[in-house]
């Protein structure tokens, strides 16, 4: 499945350049598109094909995160203050660069990637939850870190410990 | 020599229409608009460089202290500088800015620098006949500082986390999902999906520390894939939801409560009239639909005019999403 999806991810970023390279047709020029802010390598999933969980600005590091979930992550996230995310979970939190938007004075847009990071609460041998963490950095995009945890500690706790913004 | 019979009868004819145009004429400048200039009640607290530049290219529309050159007071061209004039007051007015709340006089300075930066003010037409009166890179950049330096105070220096904390737990325990959204004034609907739909944009809004994320439906989405976003194909919604930024006592500025949710819906049939996009916003948890009259729709496409070469869109949205 993750085989899968990395494929079509890289087969996405094959045709995302590829529109860009044939954009006169309709007159759409590439300025229209944040192209500086796509995710380009290999992920194993896609977290811009998720639901919007959450979202923070560190004006000090000039950085902007999205935190994405999968179905049962994002079910989770919005309806609960408590409580541990659910097998099957998959919580993904994408940082992005700042850059001033060329289209309203006092707004930043998102820049370069900075990093992709992946919490998923897999099912265990023992039928407790077990944790993986992975991070993505560089362009294009590649694994930095990949760790399995029994208890969340450090980046891990603190990407499960995302909920969501209120979205009524 | 005599004159030919048909001479004279187009001497007639042209003397004729010259009187009934030149009464015509006359007649309208009995109605021709007066512009009065109200008191000043609280101008613009700026540097005097920043004044003199507003002075020079902005206050003949934006202010009480409308100067009219001579052919701006003969009717029909007066009823336009009149209507322009009106418009312009009620949108940003220098000569009673310091009436609004803070937050609001910093949100129309940045729209200000917004218009002149996207080339949409001073109006193309007024540029036109009052050569030296468009804002010159060096006068902008001066705006720009100023205007920045207006900017609310960083949001993630605090600790301001528990409104927003409470305005979420109350939400959830209210269950109010199930509850019925009401169209706006203008019918347009509210889409309860967007927030099952994928991100195309976040801004980060330092003019008034709110944190803004765009979400396309299925149809944006698609059009984007296909780059068909300009214009953007019948069936987009666009929806943009806005969040207070809230610091979380660790540095970063968090979305806190939720303040709205603004959806541009395309129909180019049903909103003809409104630029091919129906134009609607929610406020609060409640969702109310703001404004009781079509004002909004005309403030929404004032604000998104400047866009108008990139379908009213503000976003340059990521790609990716399918």
């Amino acid at each position: 499945m993750r085989h899968i999806v990395r494929k079509s991810f890289m087969l996405a970023g094959i045709c995302l350049l590829g529109a860009s390279g044939c954009s006169g047709i309709h007159h759409q020029g590439s300025n229209n598109f944040n192209d500086a802010a796509a995710l380009s390598g290999s992920l194993p999933y896609n977290p811009l094909q998720w639901s919007v969980v959450t979202s923070a600005v560190s004006r000090s590091d000039a950085t902007v995160y999205t935190v994405f979930g999968n179905g049962e992550a994002v079910g989770f996230a919005r309806s609960s203050s408590e409580g541990n995310y659910p097998v099957g979970s998959i919580v993904s939190l994408v940082t992005w660069t700042q850059r001033p938007s060329p289209r309203w004075f006092g707004g930043m847009i998102p820049g370069a990637i900075r990093s992709v990071e992946f919490a998923s609460v897999l099912s265990g041998d023992d039928h407790r939850p077990i944790y993986l963490y992975e991070e993505y950095q560089g362009s294009p995009l590649k694994v930095v870190t990949s760790q399995r945890q029994t208890i969340p500690a450090g980046r891990l706790a603190y990407l499960l410990a995302q909920r969501g913004a209120l979205m009524p | 020599m005599s004159v030919p019979t048909h001479w004279t009868r187009w001497t007639n004819v042209i003397f004729w229409l010259s009187g009934i145009v030149a009464m015509a004429f006359l007649a309208l400048q009995l109605k021709t608009a007066r512009i009065q200039n109200p008191p000043i009640t609280a101008e613009i607290q700026a540097p005097p460089e920043v004044k003199s530049i507003l002075r020079h290219s902005c206050y003949s529309c934006h202010s009480n202290e409308t100067k009219l050159a001579w052919f701006d007071e003969i009717a029909p061209i007066s009823w336009m500088v009149a209507h322009d004039v009106q418009r312009a007051r009620k949108h940003l007015n220098f000569s009673e800015i310091g009436n609004l709340p803070i937050a609001d006089q910093h949100l129309v300075l940045f729209d200000a620098v917004n218009q002149i930066q996207m080339g949409a003010m001073p109006l193309s037409t007024y540029r036109r006949v009052h050569p030296g009166s468009a804002v010159t890179p060096e006068q902008l950049e001066i705006l720009r500082a100023y205007v920045a330096s207006q900017a609310p105070p960083d949001p993630s220096a605090s600790n301001d986390l528990a409104t927003s904390d409470r305005q979420r737990a109350l939400w959830i325990e209210s269950n109010a999902s199930k509850r019925r959204v009401e169209d706006t004034v203008g019918g347009v609907p509210f889409n309860p999906d967007y927030k099952h739909w994928k991100q195309i944009g976040i801004t980060d809004r330092r003019d008034n520390n709110t944190v803004r994320i765009v979400l396309g439906n299925d149809v944006a989405i698609k059009a984007i894939a296909e780059n068909r976003i300009n214009p953007w194909p019948d069936g987009t919604v666009i929806a943009k939801a806005t969040w207070h930024e809230r610091g979380d006592g660790t540095g970063l500025a968090r979305a806190g409560d939720f303040v709205q949710v603004e959806m541009m819906t395309r129909d180019s049939r049903k909103y003809r009239s409104t630029v091919g996009w129906g134009w609607g916003r929610w406020l609060g948890p409640d969702l109310k639909p703001d404004g009781k009259t079509a004002d909004l729709r005309n403030a929404c496409i004032d604000c998104h005019n400047p866009l108008r070469n990139h379908d009213y869109i503000f976003t340059t949205p990521m790609r990716g999403q399918q």
